[in-house]
């Protein structure tokens, strides 16, 4: 649609945001990493919970009002364990309270914005548009809104026909490429992590920061939950970053 | 199960959506001290370190002669990562990496 046709209205939306369109694609693009990762998970998570009884309305809603694979994985086995509603909903909370760390950290970009540009962004957040989200806002000092629209709505759409797809298909992919497609969300982070490191202005202290955090997995791993666990590494990961940022600072600031 | 499915997806619905968005509403016209503000500013690295740890930890995908073919396309990813500066390059690596390791070993 060009300009020219719009022009018999006194204004338009693309008028009041001049970049709306080519930033809200730019978001749209942004998300294509993650796709093959949110396919092949959200498939998974489609083709289980059809494994443990759910319809294919109950998986949909799911999918669209969770939109969290974890929390999906963790109903779809406890309902099939027989568990009750207490337990559930404990589960769903502690394997999501790292949103509430994400959310904490993304809040400082979100200072100028409307109620409800603040309400979409926090419902769309996701580990993996969290990692997409935080790299751009750091590089680039903000997070457009379109951009971020751009961004969660490609994920949202992909997660929920990802999940609808895999409860009317549940078998299809051979387990070996499922497991490789499976990798692609590992490797996405790994990539993100190396684009904060690159962008860094304080490199040591988040290489320092990153191997504590993989140091605390590794050790709490087999003894408390794995979700319990990388809650726990990146509070004492940001801990001793944040002791260590502080103590140079002091340094910095004593030395003058 | 269906009896209680409309009751466990509001409550879980709504655990997710007040730990999603209640920081972000809450948060985001506050003045943080800066103490809080440089320790949230070592989340992302932190949390998405420990992500990829825990995935290497549940996930080693331990092939017949006994390597982990996650960590093995995990190092290939971060090799690529390393040179090309691009993330589809270190997605795509990894996942070529991680796939040629199950096929051939």
């Amino acid at each position: 649609m060009g300009r020219a046709a719009m022009t018999t209205s006194s204004w338009t939306r693309e008028d009041l945001l001049p970049d709306a369109m080519p930033t809200f694609r730019s978001g749209v693009l942004a998300c294509t990493p993650t796709i093959l990762g949110y396919w092949s998970i959200g498939f998974a998570s489609g083709a289980i919970g059809s494994g443990a009884g759910f319809s294919i309305q109950q998986i949909a809603l799911l999918s669209g009002l969770l939109y969290a694979g974890s929390a999906q994985f963790l109903i779809y086995s406890l309902v099939a364990a027989g568990a009750g509603l207490a337990p559930i909903v404990l589960g769903v909370l502690l394997i999501n309270m790292r949103y509430v760390l994400m959310s904490s950290y993304l809040a400082m970009f979100f200072g100028e914005k409307a109620f409800w540009e603040k309400l979409l962004g926090g419902l769309l957040l996701t580990d993996e548009t969290f990692g997409v989200a935080s790299e751009f806002a750091a590089r680039e000092g903000g997070l457009p809104t379109p951009w971020l629209f751009g961004l969660n709505i490609a994920a949202y759409v992909n997660w929920i026909v990802a999940n609808i797809a895999g409860a009317l298909a549940a078998s299809m992919f051979s387990p070996a490429l499922a497991k490789g497609l499976n990798f692609s969300l590992t490797a996405m982070f790994i990539g993100l992590l190396l684009l904060a490191y690159f962008s860094s202005k304080h490199q040591w202290l988040d290489l320092f920061a990153a191997l504590i955090a993989v140091l605390a997995v590794a050790l709490s791993f087999g003894r408390i939950d794995i979700n319990f666990g990388i809650l726990i590494a990146t509070l004492i990961a940001a801990s001793v970053g944040a002791a260590l940022y502080c103590g140079v600072q002091r340094f910095q600031d004593y030395m003058q | 199960m269906s009896a209680q499915f409309p009751l466990i997806l509001a409550l879980c619905a709504l655990v997710t959506i007040s730990v999603r968005a209640v920081p972000i509403l809450f948060l985001s016209r506050v003045a943080l001290p800066s103490l809080v503000g440089s320790w949230l500013r070592f989340i992302p690295v932190a949390i998405m370190a420990a992500i990829v740890a825990a995935d290497l930890m549940t996930h080693p995908e331990i092939t017949p002669s006994g390597l982990s073919a996650s960590l093995i396309a995990a190092i290939v990813a971060m090799a690529a990562g390393l040179v090309s500066r691009s993330l589809f390059a270190t997605v795509f690596a990894g996942v070529f990496a991680f796939l040629a390791v199950q096929a051939f070993s």
